[in-house]
């Protein structure tokens, strides 16, 4: 095992862009001006909200079990689902990941919504989400350089919850994170502060990165459907 | 109509709270929902013709909206922050029992989760629509949401959860009802939720957004 790579992200080193957020505020396409003006302000407003930090662990020697479509990896058996699976099946590493966007932007959108700006609770939720997306980008962007220069690729991320694996399995997954980033897990396999992520990365010569990710998703009526191309290269 | 009442219903409809509310842009410098309230109610009008001929109008055209995709959630919630404007000026009838809402829904997060954005918009949409909403906020055990009824008794209950781990927790809160309130009508939602799940937990109903809900409300209301 490799250490912990960790990474504290200031703000505006992610350049979020506002109009990320429209399919998650019900747009299809573009917002239109006066929304925009309004996520501008709520971005302006919450900018000391936000404490971004993440990481990841390498870890080697997998095993894959091609019957039950699980991954073996220090001991800890991870029953991927087959989609997943197959994705990560030629890794010859992986990593596992974890980003918080931190606490302070889900206490400011709850004051907003209980002192009678829900609009403004709204846009700070939906923010958080997408801040939380754009810094593990960013640290999945690292990854993939630092694999480049050893002459390695790296698959998409892939988190319990999405293509049939449970979310459940985020209890196999915190057991092996170190806990230095003040995410914790409840009973119920929710991530604390509520604006996080956690999942995999497989990693290998002969792996594959697939910029359309939705193809791959059999959640069909999800509001980013089609809309999400990565950013990674 | 009286005038005052069809433009308290325009500045709801459009989302416009008070005088100095910059939104919309072409409604600058007017009195908004709060200001017409107050002045219907010192004209004379009743508090409930402010909330049934005004507001719930408003929100019913609000709504319809949605869902014919016209407009979306962040003008849903302005309208709403206006309704909930002019509602401050008709509290004090709804204490003193002079207005009489649709009826009560209790709503909350199902124990084990956090998640209440969602919840939240139900609450306020389903507030607009008439409805008195008892908030439980997240987290909520079996126990609080009987609690709830042993004071509302005749309320409906709606049931919120976003993930596959939490949603689970429904089937309990609904039994836990149901062994004490075997009436009571139960409504779930959230994400990851469809309407096979919800029969199977024995959910009289699931609706995709707070629309939906206001509609299946609307048909169970006696
Ligand atoms: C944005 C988002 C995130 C963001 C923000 C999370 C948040 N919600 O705060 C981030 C990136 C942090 C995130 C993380 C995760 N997410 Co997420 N996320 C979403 C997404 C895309 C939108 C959620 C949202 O905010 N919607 C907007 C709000 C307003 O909608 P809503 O809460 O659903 O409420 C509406 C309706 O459901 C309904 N409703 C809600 N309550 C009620 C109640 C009643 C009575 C009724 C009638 C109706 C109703 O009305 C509301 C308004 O229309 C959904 C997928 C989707 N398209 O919905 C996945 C989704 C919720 N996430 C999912 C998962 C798995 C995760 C993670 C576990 C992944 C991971 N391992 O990292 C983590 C968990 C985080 C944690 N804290 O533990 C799954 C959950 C299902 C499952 N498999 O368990 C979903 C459904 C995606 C999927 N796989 O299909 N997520």
């Amino acid at each position: 095992m490799t250490a912990f790579t960790q990474f504290n992200i200031p703000l505006r080193e992610l350049a979020v862009d506002p109009q990320a957020a429209a399919p998650m505020l019900g747009y299809d396409s573009d917002l239109p001006e006066d929304i925009l003006a309004m996520v501008r302000e709520v971005m302006d407003k919450t900018t000391d909200c936000y404490d971004i930090r993440g990481g990841y662990y390498i870890l080697d020697g997998l095993t894959f079990d091609n019957d039950e479509h699980s991954l073996l990896v220090e001991g800890t058996n991870f029953q991927t689902g087959k989609i997943i699976f197959h994705q990560l099946k030629h890794s010859e590493q992986v990593a596992l990941f974890v980003c918080t966007a931190g606490v302070g932007i889900e206490k400011w959108s709850k004051q907003m919504m209980t002192n009678n700006d829900p609009l403004a609770g709204f846009i700070a939720d939906i923010m958080g989400g997408v801040v939380v997306e754009a810094a593990i980008d960013k640290i999945q962007q690292s990854l993939s350089n630092d694999m480049k220069d050893k002459g390695l690729k790296i698959t998409n991320r892939y988190s319990p919850g999405y293509c049939g694996w449970q979310t459940a399995e985020q209890h196999k997954l915190f057991a092996l994170l170190p806990d230095t980033l003040g995410i914790r897990l409840t009973e119920s396999a929710l991530m604390q502060p509520v604006k996080s992520v956690s999942g995999i990365i497989g990693i290998g010569a002969n792996v594959q990165f697939n910029p359309y990710t939705c193809r791959l998703c059999e959640a069909t009526h999800c509001v980013y459907r089609y809309k999400k191309v990565s950013s990674i290269r | 109509m009286n005038q005052l009442l069809e433009q308290l219903r325009i500045c709801v409809e459009n989302g416009k709270e008070n005088r100095t509310s910059p939104y919309p842009p072409q409604m600058k410098n007017q009195d908004g929902a709060n200001e017409l309230a107050k002045q219907a109610l010192d004209a004379g009008v009743t508090p409930g013709d402010i909330l049934n001929l005004a507001l719930v109008p408003a929100m019913d055209a609000v709504g319809q909206k949605f869902a014919e995709n016209k407009i979306f959630i962040p003008q849903m919630l302005l309208s709403a922050r206006a309704m909930s404007a002019a509602m401050i000026h008709l509290k004090p009838f709804f204490q003193s029992g002079e207005v009489k809402r649709k009826g009560v829904v209790v709503i909350g997060t199902v124990m084990g989760d956090l998640h209440d954005i969602g919840k939240n918009l139900c609450s306020m949409i389903v507030e607009g629509a008439g409805w008195e909403v008892i908030d439980l906020g997240v987290d909520v055990k079996p126990e609080q949401f009987v609690t709830a009824l042993d004071t509302y008794p005749d309320a409906i209950v709606g049931l919120s959860a976003l993930l596959t781990t939490t949603m689970v927790n429904m089937e309990l809160i609904i039994n836990s009802i149901r062994e004490k309130y075997p009436q009571t009508k139960v409504t779930v939602g959230g994400a990851p939720l469809n309407a096979g799940f919800a029969a199977k937990i024995g959910a009289d109903n699931y609706s995709k957004d707070p629309v939906e809900l206001t509609g299946w409300l609307e048909k169970i209301a006696v």
